[in-house]
Formats: C-alpha cells, structure tokens, sequence
C-alpha cells in the first residue's frame, strides 16, 4: 500500500506541480509542441521507441545506411501569426568528433540556417534553430536527413517568447508535453483483462494465445508495429531451441504454429521471419486484445499486487490504462517487474552466491549484449560507399572480411548498461558495422565494390538485462546436474551459451568490444521448473522470455526463442488455473501443480467458461 | 553445435597479418639488386634459396624464393612453381607463377582468377585452419571423387575447411600455405635483424607497413622517440590508428614538453582517429604547454567534440599564463556561439580564468543573460 501510495501519489504530485509551473507560463508564452513521432507522413524516417522511458517519447531516426531519406512532412496549426523562436530536440549519436547524423528542419520548405545533428553532443537536448516568421497560420514542417546515417529527431518547438528556454530535464519535459499535447490526465481503460501480457516477442504471444485459448481475457501489448521481437522482421534473429524434446509434447505447439522456418540470422528477405504468420495466430483469438505500437511504462500498485499496467502509443502519445487479474512480464528487460518493485537481479553473480563453476569471484555487471544484425549482397553494378570517420576505425590490421552478420555482431557486455546506455549500445553497433563496411568499400575495392549494403537492423536484438527473481532461481549445477524438480516443465536444449567479448576484439578495442566469443558446455535437454516462471514478491506477476528467474549462467541455456515460447505456453496454462481457483501463481505450484500435469499430459480438457464470471473483482 | 559452424565460416577473418599488401604489392623490376640471403629445405630435404631484394637507395626490401615443391595428392604427384615474396619481417606480400607452368586443380585444371585471388588470400591469414590441421585431416575419408582424366582418386575436401583452401587444390593450398607461412619466417626475421641499421629502421619508421611500425617502435629508445620528431612524426600519420596510438602512449612527458613535439602533435591532430586525437589531449594535459601550442588548438576548437572542446579548454585554463591576446579574444567569443555546447562549455572555461578582461566579462554577462 505504502509503496502505491508513495509512486501514485509523490509522482502525480510532482507532475502536477510541474504541469501548474509551466501552465502558468504557456498563456504567455505561446507554445506550439510537434512531437516528430506524429509527423503525419513519416516519409523515409523510422520511428524508434526503443530508449522512450529514458526520452519521454518517440523519436524520428533518418536510418538510410548513408543514402538520404525521403523528408517527413506535417502540418501544423498556429493559433496567430507573429515572430516565433524555434528549437529542435535531437542529438549528435556519434560524436567522435562530429556525427553523421545532419538534417535540415524545413518550414514551408525553407530550411533553418542551422543544420542540426552534428553538435558534438550526444545528450539529447534543444538546439535553437533561430526565430522564424509565420505569415500563414498553417505551416508544412519537413525532417531533411541529408547523409542517410541515422540523424534523429525527438520534437520541434515553437516559442513566442524570445526568452523562453525549453525544458531539457525529463520530468520536466513530460509535464510540457503532456500539457501541450493535451493529454488527459486520467488515460481511459482499454478493456478489463484477466491477463494482461506485455511484450509481444515469441514469450508474450505465447503467453497471450495460451491464455486465450483456455479462456482468458487476454491483453497483448507490444511496443512495435510488428509481432515477434528478435524473432520478427524488425531483427531477424533465427528461432533456436527444440520443442520436440519435451515431457509434456503438449508444450511446443504454439511455437510450432508461430515457426516459419529457418532462415538463418540476418536473412535479406523480411517476409521469411513471418511476421504476418504470428500476426495471424493472434488475430484468430477472439479472446486476445492486441495493442501494437503500444509501451507499457508504469504500473498501479495495490500492495504487493498490481492492478493495472500504463501504456502509450509510441506515435501518438496517448496513454491507456489495462487493468487487470494477471500480469505478465515478457518485455525481456524486466520492466513491469522492475517497476512493480519485482526483486531482480543484472549482471554476474559471485560464485559464492550461486556456487556455480562458471561464475566469476566477483559479481559484475558483466551482460551478454545487443547485436543489430547486417547483411550486405554482390551487385551487378558497384557502388560507392562514404569513408566514415565518426564510426569505429578500422585498418589492414583489424577489420572483418565478411558481407551477412551473424550472432558474434554484439555490444554491451558491462561497458554499457543494457537498459539506461540501450541507446549507446545500438549506435556502437551501427558505429562498428558502419566503419568495418566502410574499409572494405573503400580499401578491399577490388572485392568489395560490388556489395551493397542493403539492411542494417536499427532494432536491437537484446539477449540479456534484469532476470527478475521467482520462488526458485534456475543455476548452473540445476542444468549440469540434471536436477529434476517437481515441476519441471519447460525442457531447455541449448548448452549454456555465455558470450563475452572476443579477446582479440578487446585488444584493439578495449572497452569498446563488438565482437563476442562464447563458453559453450553442453548440458542434456533440461526441464526448468514452473517456479522460475513467477515473481517471488508481487503476487500476480508471472514472466516467461530471457527475464525469468535464472542466474546468469543459467540464462545462457534457457534464452533460446523456441524455448522462452513454450515457457508463455506453460505460464498460459497456469493462469488458467490461478483464474480458476483464484488463486495467484505461487497457489497453482503449491496447490494445483498436479492438474497443470494434468492439462498438459491430457488432450480434450474441460475448461471452465469464465465468460459468465466478473473479470475484475476489484476495479 | 552452432558456434563451431559459424567459426568456420568466419576464417576469412582477416587479422592483419600481411593481409594489407595484397593488392599494392607489385613484383619488382628485374633489375634490383638481389643476393641469396640463406637457404632453406622443406621437409628437410627438398632446398628453397631466398633471396634478399634491395631498393633503388640500396636498402633491403623483400625476401623472395623461387619454390619447386611436389605435392602428392594420394598418390598422384605433381610439381609446383611459384614465385613467392615476403616483407622483410616473413609476412607474405605475394606471389606469380612461372611462364608456362600455371597452378592446377584436380583433373589439371587451371586456376581461375578467382582461385589466385582467393589463394593470396589464404596465404596471407596467418591463423588459418591450415595451421593446425594435418594434411591427411583435410579430405573426408568416407568419400570419394574419382578423377576422369588421370588414374586417380581423392576424398572429398571436409566442410570445415572448405573456406580455407582452394575449391579442388586442397593438397596445393596447403603445402604452399605451410611453406610461406612455415620456419622460414623465423629465419627472414633474423636475417633481417643482422642488416639491421640506421636507416633501415628509419625506412621501417617511413614506411606504410604496421609490422616494419611495431618492429621500429620496439628498437627505438626513448631519446630516439625525443629526438626523431620528424620522423616519429611521419610514422604517427601514416600509421594505422593502433599504431597511432601505441606510438603516442609512448611518448615521455620528457619528449611532450618539447614545444617540437607539442607542435607536431597539435599538426597532426585534425587527421588522426577520434581515439588517437583523445590521447594526444590526455598525454598533454600534464605537461605545460607553449604559448604556439595554445594558439593552435585554439585554431582546432570549432570542430571538436563536446568532450574535446571541453579537454582544450581545460588546457588553456590550465596554462593560462601562456595564453595569447589572440587565444582569449577566441575563447570569449564562445559563449555567443549558435551551437550550445559550443557556448555552454566556453562559459564554463572563462568563469575559471583568473585574469577577465572586458571581452570576457562582456561574453559572461551576455550569456548568464541568454541561457
């Protein structure tokens, strides 16, 4: 309760400080916000959620692999004519010493005289962008990306006031926008849900169709446009792990009907990562609500339980509550646990904690990390490719000879936090394959000049970051040893995949790896247990995907796709029976562990209608 | 399994192991100086002469062998000739074959350009799978290929090392590989070592070659690094950025107060890598810098990083003694700049000078008044 009361109400209460503090000002100082993400024709920008707890909002990024996108364009209503102050939110992403990332802000088509994106900066801030004079009430407002290399843009604003100063403080910055944008101060209920899922890769829409299936009123929420996480279009990571090595075969039949086949890491062709498939395995759920473009960025809390999750659209802004009976965490960073007040744990543990041979003396922030995976084809015609002297430098005595990225493409490790450096993280991913592609163009010509580079993923694919912990934490001895647990559900049949950063990567780059090597004992096919699939201190919480509870040694055997889905299946399942007994997921471990048996070694299962039954007991 | 299958498709990884001469590397003229520089047998027996070839100026250049060696692919022999050129540190640089006598494959077939290409290649990674594998590990012995035009049969070339030899040349590749990239290396070293003089590592130092760059970087004393600015010099723009930087770590603090070297430093500076430009500020933050050395990088402020902009100023502050009319004039036009960190961080650094002259307190004012 105190912990509700604390979050609701200290935060409420800042906001609407803030939000009076700035309000009193907005009269006089005749504001007009353009979030970039709301640009009506986003031309050839790329909306990016992926750092919006850290920025507030979305943001417009110019990813053209060094050809100019085509502009974005809105239109934009101003209450009066007059002489406005104009500042533009963005940043220089790689500042070594000056970025590539130059755009134009066109008004009527007129650029500024200010080209932005190449500060020298990499805190996202305002930049004034001079005063501008507006005539005509409606003024067209263009993006211009002028080098293709991933310029970004987070919002435009006009100010009458010559001495306004926008807010560059986050807390800040949300109550303007807010304010601005007019949004309610109270978002509207999506739906009353019996479970509510929030992560859409292959864990969440598991989860979301095995709960649908039995029952459930189920929401889906996803933060991209597109299903399927690292195993969508969006990063093309290939589906890993066996479904066929199970106790219970019952396990594995979603993931089968999701499973469009192999085509390798970074294949060119997005249509073979099939995400129209898991789009239609969703969509053929009457009980499943999918909310796509959707971020789930705060909680309500009553006790230990959560009542209901916060999202927003990552274009609009506006923001929905879900209430709910069940939760489930299948973001893979943990974030609904994490803001829930979950117990987790990142990085290594000491081998003193787990007892584990392959944990370090010491604890560490040490994390497997992010690869954004490439690929490049021979062309009939060569092509030119710049010189990059903003990425990372590569020479005749280090560079990579290859034209298709594969797993060993990674960046992380503990030299970035995987959830406050996320950003860092994909732009040393796109500094290093920018950099070693723009060697081979430009001094392995004779080889290289005709490859083009025709994808580079912008969405990182993330393999590690909170574990957030259950009644039991899955370790190394558990996978080696074989040891079977009452509820051993789940089989595990990848070895225990650690990956680190290559030593030789290290030398030349210290700090600054993008190359990992691995550890890779085998183990036999392993069955992890239900309890690891649970939130040991928030009572209705359940998780599946790379965020469950495992050490992480452990985790490097049990973060394979194939397998993080049938964990959904399983937490599927068992939120059937917490609906059915009332009871929350440690109830169905302690007191229906035998009828889970049951509904996954039987077929034909009478399941209990629950569409008579009131979804929410308590609103 | 997946890891293995994808480290064997990765051996064309390329770690700079001569890699870099591939393509820029021409055979000499005939007409360079050229003496036997020792002799060398293969499997003990069969002999190799390598020559030393000299520049125009004199000076040793490459190794260069002539090699007559059999390969035996189950029983069908055959004689290779090639003509074999290495650095003077046992690097392979390339190689030709003799008028007449082209490289085969299996069932004689003659080497495509892209089998020369993709040999040269091999040849030049010193860590490929060749080095560990016995020449029998090579072919799978469950199959068979049974050639149609000489009597003989062969296994077929095993999957993990397809990539690093030559489709149908499997034996070849790997017999050349070993003698290229065998004990005669060690020999060229030490060769090179006895003519090791003055200016030969001065060529070293001037060259475009990262091996002749670490090999230079190891002889040279420290005083040499104090005294040879120039040359020191030349080698820091033409290195690599790993030499670059190696080179500039190593510099003594007795070297960096030299106004010479502040000066080079600071010369150099606009085209070194982001890295080796954050060194070069590093490295002369301990030291106290001349007034010409001030007045340089404040030539530089405009297209730096925040983070660079932000070590200058900290230079100049530092050595505020030595900062010309001209220098202050440039730092308190900062705060008026467009660009926020720009102006942000010149602020910062003219609120620390001790002396404020009316410029500067002018540009205080004006951006206590603006932010």
């Amino acid at each position: 309760m105190s912990k509700t009361i604390n979050r609701t109400i200290m935060k409420k209460a800042g906001f609407l400080l803030a939000i009076l503090l700035i309000a009193s000002q907005l009269s006089a100082q005749k504001l007009l916000l353009v979030e970039t993400e709301s640009f009506e024709d986003k031309g050839g920008w790329y909306i990016d959620q992926q750092f919006i707890d850290l920025l507030g909002s979305s943001y417009l990024l110019a990813h053209g692999l060094g050809e100019p996108v085509a502009n974005a364009k809105t239109t934009v209503q101003f209450e009066k004519a007059g002489n406005y102050n104009i500042w533009i939110r963005t940043k220089d992403w790689a500042p070594f010493p000056q970025g590539p990332g130059k755009f134009n802000v066109l008004i009527n088509g007129e650029p500024l005289e200010t080209v932005f994106g190449a500060s020298g900066s990499d805190q996202w801030r305002w930049y004034p962008g001079g005063t501008v004079k507006i005539e005509d009430t409606s003024v067209e407002l263009e993006l211009q990306d002028l080098t293709g290399f991933d310029g970004r843009c987070d919002a435009i604003l006009f100010a009458a006031s010559e001495r306004y100063r926008p807010p560059n403080q986050k807390e800040e910055l949300d109550a303007l926008r807010a304010e601005l944008l007019d949004l309610p101060d109270t978002p509207e209920d999506a739906g009353e849900f019996d479970m509510v899922v929030v992560g859409g890769g292959i864990a969440g829409i598991c989860t979301a169709v095995q709960s649908a299936r039995n029952g459930l009123k189920v929401a889906l929420i996803q933060n991209r446009p597109v299903l399927g996480g690292n195993n969508s279009s969006e990063v093309r990571v290939h589906l890993k792990g066996e479904t066929n090595q199970n106790h219970y075969p019952k396990l594995g039949r979603i993931v089968r009907e999701l499973d469009n086949g192999d085509p390798g890491n970074a294949a060119l062709d997005p249509k073979e990562y099939g995400d129209g498939r898991k789009l239609d395995v969703v969509k053929a759920e009457e009980n499943i609500s999918l909310f796509l473009s959707t971020h789930a960025h705060d909680v309500e809390m009553d006790g230990n339980r959560i009542k209901a999750v916060y999202a927003k659209n990552i274009e609009t802004n506006r923001e929905l509550r879900f209430p709910g009976r069940y939760f489930a965490d299948c973001t893979g960073d943990g974030t609904i646990g994490f803001l829930a007040g979950a117990d987790y744990r990142m990085g290594r543990e000491s081998r003193e904690t787990t007892g584990e041979t392959m944990a370090p003396e010491e604890p560490d922030d040490m994390m497997m990390g992010f690869s954004n995976l490439w690929n490049a084809r021979e062309m009939e015609v060569p092509s030119e490719f710049p010189e990059t002297p903003w990425a990372l430098p590569f020479s005749d005595e280090y560079h990579w000879e290859i034209t298709r990225a594969d797993w060993r493409w990674e960046t992380g490790w503990g030299n970035f936090d995987p959830i406050t450096e996320a950003e860092q993280i994909r732009d040393h991913n796109l500094r290093a394959i920018f950099g070693n592609w723009s060697y081979l163009k430009n001094h392995k010509k004779e080889k290289y000049a005709n490859y083009k580079m025709l994808w580079v993923a912008h969405i990182s694919g993330k393999r590690e970051s909170r574990r957030l912990m259950g009644d039991l934490v899955l370790n190394q001895q558990d996978l080696e040893n074989y040891k079977l647990y009452p509820d051993a559900f789940v089989t595990a049949t990848w070895d225990i995949d650690l990956h680190f950063p290559d030593s030789t990567n290290s030398k030349y780059y210290p700090g600054q790896e993008f190359i990992s090597w691995y550890e890779h004992p085998d183990i036999k096919p392993y069955p992890i247990p239900y309890r690891c699939l649970y939130s040991r201190n928030i009572d209705n919480l359940f998780m599946a995907g790379r965020d469950i509870s495992v050490t992480h040694v452990a985790l490097g055997a049990v973060r394979v796709m194939r397998t993080t889905g049938m964990m959904g299946e399983l937490v599927g399942y068992a939120a059937y029976l917490c609906r059915k007994y009332d009871t929350t997921p440690r109830g169905v471990y302690q007191d229906h562990l035998d009828e889970l048996k049951y509904m996954l070694t039987h077929e034909m299962i009478e399941l209990v209608d629950f569409a008579d039954l009131e979804i929410m007991p308590n609103k | 399994m997946k890891h293995i299958e994808q480290l064997k498709s990765e051996i064309l990884l390329l770690l700079g192991l001569g890699a870099c001469f591939l393509y820029a590397f021409h055979p000499p003229a005939a007409d360079l100086k050229k003496e036997k520089a020792f002799e060398h047998y293969l499997h003990d027996s069969i002999p190799m002469q390598v020559d030393l070839v000299y520049d125009q100026n004199n000076l040793p250049d490459h190794y260069y062998s002539y090699v007559r060696s059999p390969v035996c692919d189950d029983g069908l022999c055959k004689l290779v000739h090639i003509k074999l050129y290495w650095d003077l540190l046992g690097n392979f640089k390339d190689y030709e074959t003799p008028d007449g006598l082209p490289l085969t494959k299996f069932d004689h077939l003659e080497f495509t350009r892209e089998d020369y290409l993709k040999l040269t290649s091999i040849l030049a990674d010193q860590n490929s799978l060749l080095k560990d594998y016995e020449v029998d590990e090579l072919i799978d012995p469950d199959t068979e290929v049974v050639s149609e035009t000489v009597d003989a049969v062969t296994g077929a070339t095993k999957e993990t090392v397809k990539k690093a030899v030559v489709s149908g040349a499997v034996y070849s590749t790997y017999v050349i590989w070993h003698i290229v990239n065998g004990e005669v290396t060690a020999k060229m070293q030490e060769h090179t070592a006895s003519t090791m003089n003055e200016p030969l590592l001065k060529k070293f130092m001037l060259s475009d070659n990262h091996h002749y760059h670490y090999y230079a970087l190891d002889q040279l004393q420290q005083d040499d690094l104090t005294q040879l600015v120039d040359e020191t010099g030349t080698m820091l723009s033409q290195a690599n950025v790993f030499v670059a930087r190696n080179i500039i770590n190593r510099l003594s603090e007795e070297a960096l107060i030299t106004e010479a070297w502040q000066l080079k430093l600071v010369e150099l500076y606009p085209d070194l890598e982001y890295q080796a430009q954050q060194l070069v500020l590093d490295r002369l933050k301990n030291v106290q810098l001349a007034a010409s050395t001030l007045q340089n990088l404040a030539e530089l402020l405009a297209r730096q990083s925040a983070r660079q902009v932000e070590t200058i100023l900290t230079l100049m502050v530092k050595n505020e003694e030595n900062l010309t009319k001209q220098v202050l004039a440039a730092i308190a036009k900062l705060p008026y700049e467009m660009n926020p960190i720009l102006a942000e961080a010149g602020y910062e650094a003219i609120l620390k000078l001790n002396k404020k002259n009316k410029d500067i307190k002018k540009a205080i004012k004006y951006y206590e008044q603006n932010y």
